[in-house]
């Protein structure tokens, strides 16, 4: 009697449970890095409600708090049968290598499904061969927040031309305030300032350089890293050690950084530690040769269907839907981002980064990948300790850009 | 009827049965990845595509790679510094502590930064040690006028840096430790010296410090495996770097495994970092037991 009150109990629980997973609906995986610092699991939750009600699918997540680890686990599973659905990843070369071992399911279909809602820009960051695969969540573009207090403080505006820009860091230093941030705590902050010099000295070199054709001992890409040594050796930026998280924020808010040069993402980071919106702006750098013309350069962060994906179908279902200007605008609105699509709401925008936005389309500016990205990993991540020795002492010069040639050489050689 | 004595192979079997998880354990957590790595550091391989079996490459790659140099010698300053101040300090603190007023007061104090996780440690003291907004300048500043060090980008500043707040965290494990021993000898032989005429010093290096030897064995030999494998506090302060100036052999080949994703190469760094402790650990134990100090 007992026994079979178990039995009767046990199958209405099945019964429940069979029917919650019903009402639930099919979901997929989705694997990210966004587990930590910054902690983007509410805003895919808030994601996977969307996809849910818009194309039945929900969005299971598998968050990671550490890059690395999170790295080495999707690269693991992807060969296998418990490949993630969906995961997030980054453009171009950190994406290729992972598309040259077929892991990467071709989303083709789907951008020309919807070729209308993206830039010819943004399709070239994704395209390899010909076939397009992973779909931009968000862009962002990379220039100099500036403190619009300390500026007006000392009577500046946004520099249009590096003679200004040089002014302003002038002023700004005259006035006790240190013109810009620049870290090597990290890493990978020593770029910054690298792509900003060598793409605004001339875009196609590079391009060329982060592609194989250039050369880091290339005369036109030393005289890039010439008048970077000039900024540091007038003081223009703060001490290597100033990390651009914890210390930077600070410093901003309290008027003793008057700028910092990085991607427009970093609005939420200062907004976050206390810095009033209305207090940042935004400029690109203006270009020591002004024959580079209007420059911005791009970061894309993507969300790839896995090849071997258990629920490919459903998968590229959701990505389907996330493509629509509708369901592309879901996340970009909780992160304060711009959304991929040109077609997409974009008045949630604070008005700094809209305003970015407007300039960028109207002024016609060129599109250049992040070095991050544009450049193969195995180059990358040398280079940016590289570019960490050369920060640190200026008169390294010579043996960085032989050591970066040195690198380089050996990966191409074997890769082209 | 009264059953007899059980047969002793009924007793063996239940033994192993008990054993059995946790030696199962032991070897799918532990035994087949270690095998598995041996086996990866013969192969060039990227963590996803074919592995190519390379022979002995990936090791003579590592003696001839520049970084290696610097890399092993950081390991060996960490090594050094542990064993003269975390073990070293933790023993001159357990023996101060003994009869002393408050004593569990300082013991609590000591104790403390034990209960902290490396990775805590590494973000506590990388606040510290800002250059800008760091509470150390910032004290420091209070006496010599305009002064700040740049305690975590200047080479070798950065490595002394880390030491400190691993010190700092260390010091506890060597005290407990100590504590522990102290409290195991017996006071018949301590007080036969004092009677004798022999001072405190004299009584602590001939008398208390030789029957200290076997917690003192312990300690040295712990010490040297973790310091030997120090890995989180550097990762979360420099991460090794400015450009790898204070890499260890541990970061080293994390670098190599999950940065560069050069798994093969990273498998050799840690076969080669895990013969080393071996190799250092079994000497040092088998010297004490040679010459019969392991025991009192």
């Amino acid at each position: 009697m007992k026994s079979s009150r178990f039995l009767v109990l046990g199958l209405a629980l099945l019964l429940l449970a069979g029917s919650a997973a019903f009402a639930a609906g099919p979901t997929v995986v989705l694997m990210h890095d966004k587990g930590g610092n910054p902690d983007y699991r509410p805003f895919y939750e808030a994601l996977g409600v969307a996809t849910q009600a818009a194309v039945g699918v929900g969005i299971t997540q598998t968050p990671n708090p550490d890059t690395s680890v999170f790295m080495s686990s999707v690269r693991a599973a992807l060969p296998t049968k418990q490949a993630p659905d969906l995961f997030t990843w980054w453009s171009t070369y950190r994406m290729k290598e992972l598309i040259d071992q077929g892991l990467v399911a071709d989303l083709t279909d789907l951008w020309n499904k919807h070729k209308a809602d993206f830039s010819a820009g943004v399709r070239a960051a994704f395209t390899f061969d010909g076939k397009v695969y992973g779909y931009p969540t968000s862009i962002e573009y990379w220039g100099v927040w500036y403190s619009k207090p300390t500026f007006a403080k000392l009577g500046l505006t946004p520099p249009k031309t590096w003679a200004e820009f040089l002014k302003v860091c002038d002023a700004l230093k005259a006035a006790g305030v240190t013109p810009m941030a620049q870290s090597v705590q990290g890493r990978w902050p020593t770029f910054i300032m690298f792509e900003e010099m060598v793409a605004r000295q001339d875009p196609k070199l590079y391009v060329d350089l982060c592609e194989g054709r250039a050369k880091y001992s290339d005369p036109r890409v030393k005289a890039a890293f010439q008048v970077w040594a000039m900024l540091i050796d007038k003081g223009y930026f703060t001490d290597p050690s100033t990390d651009l998280f914890s210390d930077t924020p600070r410093l901003f808010n309290q008027g003793q950084v008057g700028m910092v040069p990085i991607g427009s993402w970093y609005y939420t980071t200062l907004t976050s530690n206390e810095v009033k919106g209305e207090d940042c702006g935004f400029f690109i750098m203006p270009p020591p040769n002004a024959k580079a013309g209007k420059v911005a350069i791009m970061e894309a962060a993507p969300i790839v269907v896995a090849k071997n994906s258990p629920n490919l179908a459903n998968a590229k279902k959701v990505i389907d839907w996330m493509m629509t200007p509708a369901g592309s605008a879901i996340l970009p609105k909780a992160l304060n981002q711009f959304p991929p699509t040109q077609t997409a709401d974009t008045k949630f925008l604070p008005k700094v980064k809209a305003d970015l936005a407007t300039m960028l389309v109207n002024e016609k500016y060129q599109i250049l990948n992040r070095y991050w990205e544009a450049t193969p990993t195995a180059i990358c991540e040398t280079a940016v300790d590289k570019f960490a020795e050369f920060i640190l002492d200026t008169s390294k010069l010579d043996q960085v850009l032989a050591d970066l040639d040195k690198v380089a050489d050996e990966y191409w050689a074997s890769h082209k | 009827m009264r059953p007899g004595p059980r047969p002793k192979n009924h007793y063996l079997f239940l033994s192993y049965l008990f054993i059995l998880p946790a030696f199962a354990l032991v070897v799918v957590l532990l035994l087949v990845p270690m095998a598995q790595n041996l086996y990866y550091s013969f192969f060039k391989w990227d963590g996803i595509s074919k592995a190519i079996f390379v022979g002995l490459r990936n090791y003579v790659a590592f003696f001839s790679d520049s970084n290696f140099i610097r890399s092993f010698v950081n390991t060996l300053v960490w090594v050094l510094v542990t064993l003269a101040f975390p073990v070293f300090g933790g023993l001159v603190i357990a023996i101060f502590l003994r009869g002393m007023r408050m004593a569990d007061f300082f013991k609590s104090l000591f104790f403390i930064p034990l209960t902290i996780s490396f990775v805590a440690t590494g973000a506590i003291w990388s606040n510290m040690f800002s250059r800008d907004l760091g509470v150390l300048n910032g004290i420091l500043g209070l006496f010599i006028k305009g002064f700040k060090l740049s305690w975590l980008t200047s080479v070798p500043l950065n490595t002394i840096a880390m030491l400190f707040a691993w010190v700092w965290q260390q010091l506890g494990t060597s005290m407990v430790l100590f504590l522990a021993g102290l409290s195991t000898i017996p006071r018949d032989p301590v007080e036969a010296s004092i009677i004798d005429g022999a001072n405190k010093w004299q009584t602590f290096l001939h008398v208390t410090f030789p029957m200290l030897r076997p917690v003192t064995t312990v300690v040295i030999t712990m010490a040297m495996v973790n310091s030997f494998k120090t890995f989180d506090i550097i990762y979360v302060m420099t991460r090794g770097g400015p450009y790898r100036s204070s890499e260890t052999l541990a970061v080293t080949m994390f670098r190599e495994s999950f940065t560069m994703f050069n798994m093969g190469y990273g498998a050799a760094i840690s076969v080669l970092l895990s013969i080393l402790v071996i190799i250092v650990s079994v000497f040092y134990i088998k010297n004490m037991w040679k010459k019969d100090l392991l025991f009192y």
